[in-house]
């Protein structure tokens, strides 16, 4: 009687030990993988994204994207796809499984500033949906970024995480592996296979210095597109607009934060920083037999986002150009004066996209009624109602040795931002007639 | 004409010339800052001369044929009050008195109004060559202003319209010292409200 006693006794004991292994192993995460299991578990997620010109269907551009939340969604980035939003007449917009298949997709929600989008397949893909992970992946993990480059196959390249970068206008992770030409737009995954970001750019200044979209990006806009329908082009360009100009009143409330600086040049005081990420550099400009010097300080907020070809949003940049001499009289420090803004005249974007500027003018009094004239240009950035690009030039008008000119230049804002942004720029300016040149920084 | 008439004018031509070339290197002198300038501005004044001495030749020799005389003194006293003007009034006077004043400084007002400039001291010329003028010979100057004014003003439609247009903002600037500025009437926020208010392009490409 008792010999029936021990398969009962082992067999609760094995189901003991079953039931209490269950939580752990949903809690814990799967164990790291090796990259050829990675390969062949996520590969069939992992699509190539390639937007083709109507008229020949040569390819305009290739990239990737991978297939999650829902079977018939790939996410990709916006810049993969921007030429079949901003010219949907003149290009298709396709996905490519590694069977070979071509789907042809619509554009279903963007994240311009983080460089996102979401298509929609016609059908159901036959791929297993990619999990995300929300959260940062920490310094040193071992990751892998997925995707087609270029002609050659579908690839999987190894690194490790190495934190973030601020540099863009949004948080990006630092993948210390390489993202070629054409795996913009795949998964960057952490040992388990779950999608840590989206492959996004690569440095062009160091070797293997990739970088990735947050997960977490990805998954507040598939919230936010959940239940949504394809939108028209129209109302596509409309979000757009709308999340650029949200980006650039972000922009306006960081410069009332308490740490923003103000730079001396001689008896002046303009704005230092616009922004974060700002980087200000000075330089000296005399040269031997020259009668005047002058002193240079440029700041920019970095690089804008991305709207299109030649064409970028929330970038902001200043110059301001301290001309001194205590040989020259007024007529030719004001000589050097018009000199500057003559220069300041040709834009220094040699892709920049097509559009007249349009140019205005106003003299107007500043802080302690200091005489400024203003002169101010703007166009309009194309397929993206109420955003412009400006620049704006003003020289206080003061008597004596020096002399300022300041530039402000703004790409991808609207009317309000911008009227703030220069609002805040000319409040800030000031000048001091006693102030000695040596006290310069 | 009697030898005393005849110094007497070429006195007061001299005396226009050197007016002209006192004010052109007047105008010149403070944009001298640099090693190179001194040498561009030398540039400048070669060049004014020659470009005025052609001038007074062509008119001289239209007036030999006429007359089977030069009247190169008055020719050279015409035109070099013209060449004064230019310097003087239009690049110095005038948009010191629109920038003293705050008033927008119109683009393309300098080359409009050297162009009238010009075509008035050709009509003078045409009749100190002539001795006079009838309705044929205004007609002929008026067809060649309308034409000159009419090549202008494609020019600057031109240079505002090209290509390279696209990366050139369209506004000359016309700072001069502020010894003479008028307090500006507006104040930053009520300035920049005033700017935006008025038509400035178009809102959408």
């Amino acid at each position: 009687m008792t010999r029936p006693a021990l398969p009962a006794c082992l067999a609760t004991l094995a189901l003991s030990l079953l039931l209490a292994s269950l939580p752990a192993q949903a809690s814990k995460p799967a164990p790291p993988q090796s990259a050829q299991t990675l390969f062949d578990r996520t590969s069939p997620s992992v699509l190539e994204v390639t937007t083709e010109n109507r008229a020949n269907m040569g390819t305009v551009s290739a990239a990737s994207g991978f297939v999650t939340h829902r079977r018939d969604w790939v996410v990709t980035n916006y810049h993969a796809i921007s030429e079949a939003v901003y010219e949907p007449d003149a290009h298709t917009l396709n996905v490519v499984t590694p069977a070979g298949e071509v789907l042809s997709v619509d554009v279903v929600a963007v994240d311009v500033v983080n460089d996102l989008a979401i298509l929609q397949a016609e059908r159901i893909l036959r791929a297993p949906l990619l999990e995300l992970r929300e959260t940062l992946p920490a310094k040193g993990e071992i990751g892998y970024s997925m995707g087609k480059p270029g002609s050659y196959q579908h690839s999987i390249v190894s690194g490790t995480f190495n934190g973030t970068s601020q540099k863009t206008a949004t948080t990006q992770i630092v993948f210390s592996g390489a993202i070629n030409g054409g795996m913009s737009g795949g998964p960057t995954l952490d040992a388990q296979g779950r999608v840590v970001g989206v492959n996004v750019a690569s440095s062009v200044r160091h070797q293997l210095v990739g970088l990735a979209v947050p997960a977490e990006a990805v998954g507040q806009l598939i919230r936010r597109t959940t239940g949504q329908k394809i939108p028209t082009q129209q109302e596509l360009r409309a979000d757009i607009a709308r999340q650029l100009k949200e980006n650039g009143s972000q922009l306006l409330a960081r410069l009332d934060l308490p740490k923003h600086s103000v730079r001396r040049l001689g008896p002046f005081r303009v704005r230092g920083d616009l922004g974060s990420g700002t980087a200000c550099s000075t330089s000296q400009d005399h040269k031997t037999g020259d009668r005047f010097e002058r002193l240079v300080q440029r700041c920019g907020n970095g690089d804008g986002i991305y709207v299109m070809d030649h064409q970028q949003a929330g970038r902001i940049f200043t110059g301001a150009f301290w001309i001194r001499s205590d040989q020259l009289g007024p007529a030719a420090l004001a000589n050097q004066v018009e000199r500057q803004l003559g220069a300041l005249r040709e834009v220094n974007d040699e892709d920049s996209p097509p559009g007249r500027w349009h140019c205005t003018e106003q003299r107007l009094r500043v802080t302690f009624d200091l005489p400024v004239q203003l002169h101010a240009c703007r166009r309009a950035v194309q397929h993206l109602p109420g955003l412009f690009d400006y620049r704006f030039r003003y020289a206080p008008l003061v008597k004596g040795q020096d002399a300022l000119v300041g530039a402000l230049g703004l790409t991808g804002f609207d009317d309000v931002t911008a009227r703030g942004v220069l609002t805040k720029v000319l409040g800030s300016l000031r000048y001091t007639p006693d102030q000695k040149p040596e006290a310069r920084q | 004409m009697n030898r005393l008439s005849h110094t007497r004018l070429s006195i007061m031509a001299a005396l226009w010339v050197a007016v002209w070339l006192g004010a052109l290197i007047a105008t010149l002198v403070p944009g001298v800052a640099r090693p190179g300038d001194l040498a561009h501005n030398v540039k400048v004044v070669v060049q004014e001369i020659t470009q005025l001495a052609l001038w007074v030749t062509v008119w001289a020799w239209v007036t030999y044929t006429r007359q089977g005389q030069t009247r190169l003194a008055q020719h050279i006293s015409l035109a070099a009050a013209a060449a004064l003007i230019d310097p003087a009034v239009l690049g110095y006077a005038l948009p010191r008195a629109f920038f003293a004043m705050g008033w927008p400084w119109p683009a393309g007002l300098y080359d409009m109004s050297r162009t009238l400039l010009i075509a008035t001291a050709g009509l003078l010329h045409l009749r100190l060559a002539c001795q006079g003028l009838n309705p044929r010979r205004w007609i002929l100057w008026l067809l060649a202003t309308t034409l000159a004014l009419g090549l202008m003003a494609g020019h600057q439609w031109a240079e505002q319209n090209d290509k390279d247009a696209l990366n050139r903002l369209g506004y000359q600037p016309n700072i001069y010292p502020a010894t003479v500025v008028r307090t500006p009437k507006h104040g930053l926020e009520d300035g920049l409200k005033g700017m935006w208010g008025r038509e400035w392009g178009p809102t959408q490409n």
